[in-house]
């Protein structure tokens, strides 16, 4: 142990002899020595990197370390997440400094953005159905990088029936799996990523507007976490219309599906989930809608008692008997518009539109 | 595209939308009941005087002329006002109450609890607990069971069939409804409304293009992304937060947005 002593004499004539110990300090420390410690760590480096010593180079200096984690595509990205105009951001460049602030100069913003529009995951085609993303899947892939990459993937489970996860949140993807194998809905016990896939009209002018929202997340019901895939102008969301949009996007959602989706270096296989309002699930699978015969898309009870289904009514019951049973469907019972499928009975298909 | 049929999300926005409306037609449905259509529009301008004074919600063009996702909330919080509005109405003149809003008016107030417990779980965006879902499940099968026992002309919609049947399933799946609902796709709708005006062009073609574009480059700065610049606090140690404040506390009465409750 260092030690180093000396000593005082007081005015009464008393002498004090002071030992100085030097220890380690506390392994594990509370709050406010800790938050002491990162702002003492802080100032240290920050006067090294920016050159200025002590007082100086508190606040200022903090803000430019944060915001130099700000990557050019994200600033870019902020920019038309805000609606800024050049001239907003010019302004706001010139209160953080100007050349000195961390915000990159309006011509190296352009030149990024340039640069960016061309990439695969944000190319735009435009069709007689409306304006969509061309490649939905490097678009996702691109999205979940970012979230792997900024340590904010969230990992989301299948729970059993004990309401708790049918595989630990560590658990990696068996080396022989296929992640298409099962088209968008894996065995619980693997580690997936949860997409939902959703389209709705509405909105002045009207439109129907189809969003992939990556559930992966923190909040991913906040539009800017979401993924917007079409924005499609039209009057009706009928069958034709809607089948003509998806048409576009099918191929390309099921592309990730039987390709599964990179993270952290593992190839995951994806969850496919359906969202949007009832009309236009109903319409996305193919049925009929909530006043057909059926109503329900998920299972085969009527909408109510009546002679004419009364053999449907005594074999799947009515919406009305609130005690079940409910009898589910098949996912191979969902519309795809065949002349084999629409000669089906009642029970054994959705009637498409 | 063909999704598993135990993997289609049961629309818990539109839920809450269409039953809380529900309910609030089933007040003015017993008093046509009780009484006759004449006091039931008379009753419907109350109520919705009283959704404004109490709950400060009012209805909004879209939606079909609902009440928006938030203000069903504010609703269901002020219930209380929504369940005594009935009884009043069809109470004597003394306050004594008639012996057909006697029968109706208990099982109008436990249909308003029992939906406030699921609404409240079927909107949360996080993963419930073991007994949270429990509970969902008894909570949605007492809801529609005791309103279809108890208002013999109840019709069980396809929404109300999807709160019963398909929600407390897909909750004990995933853990989380409100997670996996269709607010952020509905949110679309009034961004693209508000932005589509910078993106002015010929057609409302080109006009979506400019603003898909525009979308995919915004997307690089998602908050999902830019939360590593902000690491979140810890939550508070149990029992260190404040008690929230009384909700009464700065809601300085305005005036009323509807015309008074009298009939031409």
């Amino acid at each position: 142990m260092d030690c180093d002593e000396f000593r005082v004499m007081q005015k009464i004539g008393q002498g004090r002899l002071y030992a100085r110990q030097i220890s380690p300090r506390k392994g594990a420390v509370k709050k406010s020595q800790k938050n002491k410690r990162w702002a003492a760590a802080r100032r240290l480096t920050l006067a090294c990197e920016v050159g200025v010593s002590g007082e100086e180079s508190g606040a200022v200096a903090v803000r430019r370390t944060a915001a130099s984690h700000l990557f050019v595509r994200e600033q870019v990205g902020l920019v038309y997440e805000l609606g800024l105009s050049w001239t907003k951001f010019i302004k706001i460049r010139r209160a953080l400094g100007g050349g000195r602030s961390v915000l990159i100069s309006r011509h190296e913003l352009r030149k990024a953005k340039r640069v960016l529009s061309a990439s695969p995951a944000k190319e735009v085609v435009v069709t007689s159905t409306g304006a969509h993303l061309a490649n939905l899947a490097p678009a996702v892939l691109e999205r979940v990088t970012a979230l792997c990459d900024a340590d904010q993937f969230v990992e989301r489970f299948v729970y059993g029936r004990d309401h708790k996860p049918m595989r630990a949140t560590y658990a990696g993807v068996p080396a022989d799996f296929e992640p298409g194998a099962r088209g968008g809905c894996p065995p619980p016990s693997v580690p997936d990523v949860h997409i939902s896939v959703g389209l709705d009209k509405g909105g002045d002018p009207a439109s129907v507007k189809i969003v992939v929202s990556l559930i992966n997340q923190d909040q991913p019901k906040n539009p800017s976490n979401t993924i917007l895939a079409a924005v499609c102008p039209c009057r009706q969301d009928q069958y034709p219309q809607v089948a003509a949009m998806m048409g576009i996007h099918s191929p390309r959602v099921e592309e990730p599906l039987a390709r599964g989706i990179d993270v952290r270096g593992e190839r995951r296989p994806v969850r496919l989930l359906l969202s949007g309002d009832f009309e236009s699930q109903c319409t996305v699978v193919g049925h009929k809608g909530p006043n057909a015969t059926m109503p329900c898309y998920q299972c085969k009870s009527t909408k109510a008692p009546s002679t004419t289904h009364a053999t449907l009514e005594k074999r799947y019951g009515t919406l009305q008997d609130v005690s079940g049973p409910w009898h589910m469907r098949d996912a191979d019972q969902y519309a795809t518009c065949t002349e084999e499928r629409a000669n089906c009975g009642q029970e054994d298909h959705l009637s498409v539109t | 595209m063909s999704p598993h049929p135990r993997q289609i999300v049961p629309i818990p926005v539109h839920l809450t939308i269409g039953i809380n409306s529900r309910l609030l037609r089933l007040a003015v449905e017993v008093v046509i009941d009780c009484c006759c259509q004449a006091a039931a529009s008379a009753f419907a301008f109350v109520l919705a005087e009283l959704l404004h004074a109490e709950a400060r919600v009012h209805p909004v063009p879209y939606h079909g002329g609902l009440f928006i996702g938030r203000d069903c909330h504010a609703i269901g919080e002020h219930s209380d006002a929504v369940c005594a509005a009935p009884e009043k109405k069809l109470s004597g003149p003394n306050g004594e109450s008639a012996e057909i809003a006697v029968r109706y008016s208990p099982a109008y107030k436990d249909a308003w609890c029992a939906w406030n417990r699921v609404r409240k779980v079927l909107n949360r965006a996080t993963i419930a607990t073991a007994a949270e879902a429990t509970a969902f499940r008894s909570d949605a099968a007492m809801f529609v069971a005791g309103l279809k026992h108890s208002f013999g002309w109840l019709n069980v919609s396809p929404k109300l069939h999807l709160s019963l049947a398909r929600a407390p399933d897909f909750l004990d799946e995933f853990g989380s409804i409100g997670l996996y609902g269709e607010q952020g796709l509905e949110a679309w709708h009034g961004r693209f409304g508000t932005m589509a005006p910078l993106y002015p062009s010929e057609t409302d073609l080109a006009s979506a293009a400019a603003f898909v574009r525009t979308m995919a480059l915004a997307g690089d700065a998602s908050p999902a992304v830019l939360d590593r610049l902000n690491p979140k606090r810890a939550s508070a140690a149990e029992g260190r937060t404040r008690p929230p404040r009384p909700a009464t506390r700065g809601c300085a009465p305005t005036s009323p947005r509807f015309p008074s409750a009298t009939r031409r």
